[in-house]
């Protein structure tokens, strides 16, 4: 009988936690969408991201955070969301009901690969456990890897140089010897 | 400086028919012994191998790679900047009290130039190795900044900064020279000089932001330069700017030279608090 229990209970659960009003969490008033649903780019780019944060409620929100994140969706690929983009936590004024704002961050391409990039807004305010998160739909980044810069065209500087300045540092040595050698005999 | 320079000098400061600047007959005599007996070209092919390298990794290395254009031009001017200040500066710090060891010294107290136009001489033969370094430092800029179009103005940033704080770190050289005692003590003390104002330019982004991070930045003319060139070269600043940041190099050149020259007889003695020059 225990079997039986249990697993309904663990559906009950479930369905709990998949319905939103019954986790307490219902669709606040405030909104959040990105500019673009998805960008492609190469390895190093800087891309300006905008996302527009909405007040749809008919009461004014207090001040609100909106902070920007970037996921890695393959798991050998770490992200240091710090090196994607600074400033990453911007701080709104209360926004009047139907008033919106924008927010702009420019993003880094720092590793290859496919990411998602989202922003979640909060309330500053000490949370009574109402306060829903608003969060935007991800926006898909693929980055391509690429070398930034020609190592074949480098190779001929970085050898050429030295090469010329140590020629030119044992011509101006040997001139200086021989000129040594010739007042010595001349003497 | 040879004894044939050293008459040189001489005449150059007796002749009073044909009065030639006693401060580039000096000069020239020094720059002579520095490019001439070896020491230039071969603190310059060191120059160009670490430049080499620090260019063939931008380049190449995937990990280093993800850096943009701009800032592999950044980072590789400002290796060229801080190494070529550095040898200037040890240049300077070796000018005085390196000859008063060397004994060659007295011969050149005794020439009638005055110790101003001395001081002078030396301090133009020191920048001849920044000048040569910032040369030898185009290639390398060339390569990597060609084709986005910054290169023109990584070239005129690295001479502006460069040239500054190379004034003023051969002259701070040199000072430290001739108030030394002793050849090991004025290098040591520059070279402690030079790692002390290297320093917080290593100091992570976060570490100099706030206002007492950018005042400590702002007060450090090395620290100060590069944050200047970093500006106009990376986030695309416009150059009158950060102008700001150049007081700092620009007041070090400003009080070295300064200091030099109005020290330049007590500085330029064959001992150091020696009565006799």
């Amino acid at each position: 009988m225990r079997r039986p229990l249990a697993a309904a209970g663990i559906a009950v659960a479930l369905l709990a936690a998949a319905t939103p009003a019954a986790a307490g969490a219902p669709p606040g008033p405030v909104t959040v969408t990105m500019s673009r649903s998805a960008m492609a780019g190469v390895l190093g780019n800087r891309v300006p991201v905008r996302a527009t944060v909405a007040n749809a409620g008919s009461s004014a929100t207090g001040r609100l955070v909106a902070h920007l994140d970037v996921v890695s969706l393959h798991e050998d690929v770490y992200v240091d969301a710090e090196d994607w983009a600074a400033d990453r936590s911007v701080y709104l004024e209360p926004l009047a009901p139907g008033a919106r704002t924008t927010v702009d961050w420019t993003v880094r391409y720092v590793d290859a690969g496919e990411f998602d990039v989202y922003v979640v807004v909060l309330p500053t305010a000490p949370s009574t456990g109402a306060d829903p998160l608003a969060i935007s739909p991800a926006m898909r980044l693929v980055v391509a890897s690429r070398q930034t810069l020609d190592p074949g065209g480098s190779l001929l500087v970085v050898t050429a140089v030295p090469v010329l300045v140590g020629l030119l540092g044992a011509g101006s040595r040997l001139r200086r010897r021989t000129r040594t050698r010739r007042q010595l005999s001349s003497r | 400086m040879t004894v044939e320079e050293r008459s040189r000098a001489a005449a150059a400061g007796a002749d009073l028919e044909r009065p030639a600047p006693a401060w580039l007959v000096v000069a020239g005599g020094e720059c002579r012994d520095l490019w001439v007996g070896g020491r230039g070209p071969v603190l310059m092919f060191g120059y160009s191998v670490l430049l080499s390298v620090v260019t063939y990794l931008l380049a190449t290395n995937k990990v280093l790679n993800y850096l943009e254009q701009r800032e592999a031009v950044n980072l590789a001017l400002q290796v060229a900047v801080s190494v070529g200040v550095l040898l200037t500066m040890v240049i300077g710090a070796d000018a005085i009290s390196g000859e008063r060891e060397r004994g060659t010294l007295e011969t050149l107290l005794l020439t009638p130039p005055p110790r101003r136009q001395i001081a002078v001489g030396k301090l133009l033969a020191a920048l001849s190795l920044w000048l040569a370094a910032f040369v030898l430092s185009l290639p390398y800029v060339w390569v990597l900044g060609r084709g986005v179009s910054i290169v023109g103005s990584a070239v005129l940033l690295g001479g502006l900064v460069g040239t500054l704080l190379a004034i003023g770190l051969a002259g701070l050289g040199l000072v430290v020279s001739g108030l030394s005692g002793s050849n090991r003590v004025s290098l040591s003390v520059s070279l402690f000089v030079l790692l002390a104002l290297f320093a917080p330019t290593q100091l992570p982004a976060g570490a100099r932001q706030g206002w007492l991070g950018d005042l400590l930045v702002r007060l450090n003319p090395v620290a100060s330069g590069l944050q200047y060139v970093g500006g106009v070269l990376v986030d695309g600043h416009r150059w009158t700017r950060d102008l700001s940041y150049l007081i700092s190099p620009a007041l070090l050149a400003l009080l070295a030279v300064i200091v030099l020259l109005s020290g330049a007889d007590r500085l330029l003695r064959l001992q150091r608090g020696g009565s006799v020059g």
